[in-house]
């Protein structure tokens, strides 16, 4: 299974096999940047602890953007990106919010999703101040499309849900998208950002997914409990 | 003679000195103190507080999102939301714990000595 893009690329770590048939390697590209690879196969073999963290950056990265089974996908991103896929990444929780508001008649998912919405929105309003000031475009890219293109299925499947079923689905899924996130923002985003101010920025969103995630979990063990 | 005069002087001297460092701390105590509390990376900073009743606790947000600052138990008050840059003025009179009511996990408490 070869997993290079090109002949000049190689690995600057082994294989390593993880959970359920995906592989990942760690390659230096022709341009000498660093880019992390999956792929499926057909096999099944325990992970290798030693490597957890090129796992752990690239799991984080295949749960955001959905590219397990895709067969190879570049983590390298300019600072215009990384501030488009900040934005975007914002954008699709206030969708799902707008969602939760529209389906749910529980006040603790009506207060969860206002919340979502409101300061999803204000790290979007920032994100847009420092890119004005630092007078960078933010950029569309592989990782922001494919993020939108999830976020679409996921409305899509929340959408479909009876009234009865969505506030779990809802919250369960804010759940798995916050942690995804964090991973993704702590392990992609703010190593590859370039610019302080856009770094800073992204460090300071950290706590703030945090305590979302937290207040989500929240919620979700008070509808466990009262099923 | 000289000498008594001496030792009576410093008797005199010591007296008046415990007399104003002494009303001076009492002053210092009764006068009502500002005490910060700072709203920042989703967390009260210093989430515990120790004042004397009377004393000002004066909340800030400056965090990247809208906080607010509510009486936990009984939701007796509330600053009501604080967006970035605002601040909360609350006068201490009891032990109170509080929590931020938009995300629920910030939580915080006011001692009373």
């Amino acid at each position: 299974m070869n997993l290079l893009a090109h002949p000049m690329e190689y690995a600057i770590l082994p294989k390593v096999t993880i959970g359920r048939e995906i592989n990942v390697v760690t390659v230096c590209t022709v341009d000498h940047s660093i880019r992390v690879v999956t792929k499926i196969k057909n096999t099944m073999k325990k992970t290798k602890k030693k490597y957890g963290r090129y796992v752990a950056l690239s799991v984080a990265l295949s749960l955001l953007v959905g590219t397990i089974g895709v067969a190879q996908e570049s983590t390298k991103l300019s600072d215009p990106e990384v501030a488009h896929v900040a934005v975007v990444a914002n954008q699709i929780d206030i969708d799902y919010a707008t969602i939760a508001t529209k389906k749910s008649k529980n006040a603790d998912i009506l207060k969860f999703a206002k919340t979502m919405a409101n300061d999803h929105e204000a790290v979007i309003k920032q994100a847009a101040e420092l890119a004005k000031k630092l007078g960078v475009t933010p950029k569309d890219n592989a990782v922001s499309k494919q993020l939108l293109e999830d976020a679409k299925k996921k409305q899509k499947e929340l959408n479909g849900y009876s009234r009865a079923a969505f506030d779990q689905a809802y919250i369960d899924n804010e759940v798995a998208y916050h942690k995804a996130v964090i991973g993704a923002v702590e392990n992609l985003l703010i190593p590859e950002t370039d610019n302080g101010e856009l770094k800073a920025l992204l460090e300071n969103v950290v706590p703030a997914l945090k305590a979302h995630l937290a207040h989500a979990e929240m919620v979700q063990k008070e509808l466990t409990s009262k099923k | 003679m000289n000498r008594w005069i001496g030792v009576f002087g410093w008797f005199a001297f010591a007296v008046v000195a415990g007399w104003l460092v002494g009303g001076c701390q009492q002053v210092r105590h009764q006068a009502a103190a500002r005490v910060d509390v700072s709203l920042r990376q989703m967390q009260f900073a210093p989430a515990e507080v120790r004042v004397h009743a009377g004393d000002t606790v004066v909340f800030t947000n400056n965090d990247i999102v809208t906080h607010d600052v509510t009486e936990e138990t009984a939701k007796l008050w509330t600053s009501g939301p604080l967006v970035v840059g605002e601040s909360f003025a609350f006068v201490a009179q009891k032990d109170v714990t509080y929590y931020c009511s938009i995300h629920p996990i910030m939580k915080g408490k006011i001692t009373v000595e």
